[in-house]
């Protein structure tokens, strides 16, 4: 069983679906983020924010996947400050939800004025909630804009154990973990983490707060890094308890913490049922034999 | 005012229901959010506890005794609240405390509530529908509701639910039908689908059988019930064709449909088929047996 504690769904096929399932996958988190182009109506986000706990959440369970996600507003689009303000205005709507694991991803991109601003309004947002946060750190001047997202969040009263600190890399990890953050690494070809380098953080750092995830949405990118990656691990002897607890435990520690993401949700699960769906508009089109799960084996017939 | 009895009565049967089993903190904080709603001039509290409802009440039945489901009755002919769960009952609670003496102002915090509604939210928002005040302003919400591909929310309104039955035009009615022939719901817990049947709607769905037949795929059984007063000279070939099919569910929907027709050839149709006919007489063979027994997609 594996965790995808950071995957950008509402990107991704239902090839891709069926594929983590057979992988192992149980549950997955799906953060909101920006959308590859900047949005310019406060609508856009409503409606973004409506589908990830809505229609993303019901096409993942026709294959078996349960759907959480996190709420928040990019720090990309922080810079369009009109538009953050209504933004900010949303997102209480949408924090108290079921399913909803932690604000994010948040922190900063450029590391601008107006990114900064709202990353603060947020850490207080999550603080009011009683949230964890999902923190993206920068792709340029990373090392710089890390620490200053752990710096910000202590001094808004947030909790190390409360705080994920994504997509970090070997310069970056030392100085989360000895902070007490978590450590989560995107496994993304070409501009993160691989496999390989992954296998060789954990041996050297152990599988303490560390999470594994691949932030997988519209760009060139691995739905199955998480499973990849756990093989591989294994395959390098790593200890098949420290594969658990990157690649599920402690995504399933941390995010618990919201009291809105359960084991027992993927354990007592209702079988998959495609019948539930097969609107001309929904993901099985006319004609296809829909999967519907029998509970008594663990091969999910095609 | 027939309308304000019963807005404030059924909230108070909601209330009651929950108390035999909620935990008491459950329903405190209900009650006192509620009390807040009733009052408050920004939805701020509607908005949060609509949402939090989630974190106090769970998604088990309602588990009503038969005293209770014919008061319920009592309070809103066809209401059915026998296929509701707790957290639908505690959310409709909230939103009906929620001031409606300006309908516009009332409409737009509800219509708020949808647009920004997750999954389970727009299920006990659809479910409700047939409970709220300004019953007339809310047809196109219903058929909004009907063009969801969450069938949660598809089957909210229209299934056990008497709202779409009592307040839809034929179009939107059909539409209703229609989509739930093409998603397989059990037509036989639609509410009121017989006394909405039309002639229209028989030309569609026997449009919709043809189409299927022609791409060698099975037509849903219940179909034939929307078809069956309408039967005609040019049509009465199809019933023929249906209760020349194998499946024992077909031919029982082809004696039922020609049962509720007046066309002579109907008549003697059923007279071909004496077994089934019986089975009809005992109650063993229904449209709810047919629609319980039917399984999609074979």
């Amino acid at each position: 069983m594996y965790i995808d504690p950071h995957i950008h769904m509402t990107s991704r096929t239902t090839d891709d679906y069926e594929a983590m399932k057979k992988a192992g996958i149980v549950a997955i988190i799906e953060p909101a983020f920006w959308l590859g182009q900047p949005r310019t109506q406060v609508g856009s986000f409503q409606d973004y924010f409506s589908s990830l706990v809505g229609w993303e959440r019901f096409r993942a369970k026709q294959f078996g996947i349960v759907h959480y996600c996190t709420i928040g507003l990019n720090s990309k689009e922080a810079n369009n400050v009109a538009l953050s303000e209504q933004v900010m205005d949303l997102l209480p709507l949408y924090v108290g939800k079921e399913g909803v694991v932690a604000i994010g991803e948040i922190g900063y991109d450029d590391q601008t004025e107006a990114e900064d601003r709202f990353f603060r309004a947020q850490l207080e947002l999550a603080k009011e909630v009683n949230l964890p946060v999902m923190i993206h750190t920068p792709h340029r001047d990373k090392k710089k804009g890390t620490s200053k997202s752990m710096d910000v969040s202590l001094e808004h009263g947030l909790e190390p154990h409360q705080v994920v600190i994504d997509h970090n890399n070997e310069e970056t990890v030392k100085e989360v973990l000895d902070r007490g953050f978590w450590a989560a690494f995107t496994i993304y070809p070409h501009s993160k983490m691989g496999s390989e380098r992954m296998v060789e953080v954990v041996k050297k750092y152990g599988p303490e707060r560390i999470i594994v995830d691949s932030s997988a949405d519209w760009g060139v990118s691995d739905p199955l890094s998480v499973p990849k990656t756990a093989n591989l691990m294994r395959e390098r002897g790593v200890p098949e308890e420290h594969i658990h607890l990157t690649c599920y435990q402690n995504a399933l520690t941390v995010y618990g913490q919201s009291g809105q993401f359960k084991e027992e949700d993927w354990l007592n699960r209702s079988a998959i049922d495609q019948t539930e769906l097969s609107d001309g508009n929904s993901v099985l089109r006319g004609g296809q034999t829909p999967v519907v799960e029998d509970k008594s084996s663990n091969i999910v017939k095609n | 005012m027939e309308n304000r009895d019963e807005n404030s009565l059924i909230p108070q049967f909601l209330l009651e229901v929950l108390q035999k089993l909620a935990d008491v903190s459950s329903l405190d904080w209900l009650a006192a959010r509620a009390k807040k709603i009733a009052v408050e001039e920004k939805k701020t509290t509607l908005f949060l506890s609509f949402s939090q409802a989630s974190r106090f009440f769970t998604k088990d039945g309602l588990s009503l005794e038969d005293s209770q489901l014919k008061r319920a009755k009592a309070l809103k002919a066809d209401w059915r609240p026998e296929t509701w769960n707790q957290l639908n009952a505690a959310r409709a609670y909230l939103v009906l405390h929620l001031p409606h003496a300006d309908s516009t102002k009332w409409l737009k915090t509800l219509d708020q509530l949808f647009e920004t509604g997750d999954m389970n939210e727009l299920e006990s928002l659809y479910k409700t529908l047939c409970l709220y005040p300004h019953q007339e302003l809310l047809a196109p919400r219903a058929a909004e509701g009907l063009r969801s591909n969450m069938t949660i929310v598809f089957d909210a309104v229209a299934l056990n639910n008497p709202y779409p039955a009592a307040h839809l035009n034929e179009t939107a009615w059909n539409q209703l039908v229609l989509k739930a022939i093409f998603l397989q719901r059990p037509l036989y817990q639609i509410i009121g689908l017989d006394e909405r049947a039309n002639a229209h709607l028989a030309d569609t769905l026997l449009d919709a059988a043809n189409e299927r037949w022609s791409a060698h795929r099975s037509v849903m059984p219940e179909l034939w019930r929307l078809v069956g007063p309408f039967i005609h000279d040019e049509n009465i070939q199809m019933i023929k064709k249906l209760l020349s099919q194998d499946n024992p569910l077909e031919v029982q929907a082809g004696v039922l449909a020609c049962l509720s027709s007046s066309h002579p050839e109907a008549q003697q149709l059923v007279n071909e088929h004496v077994s089934i006919k019986e089975e009809i007489d005992r109650g063993n063979v229904s449209w709810e047996s047919i629609g319980r027994q039917y399984v999609p997609f074979q």
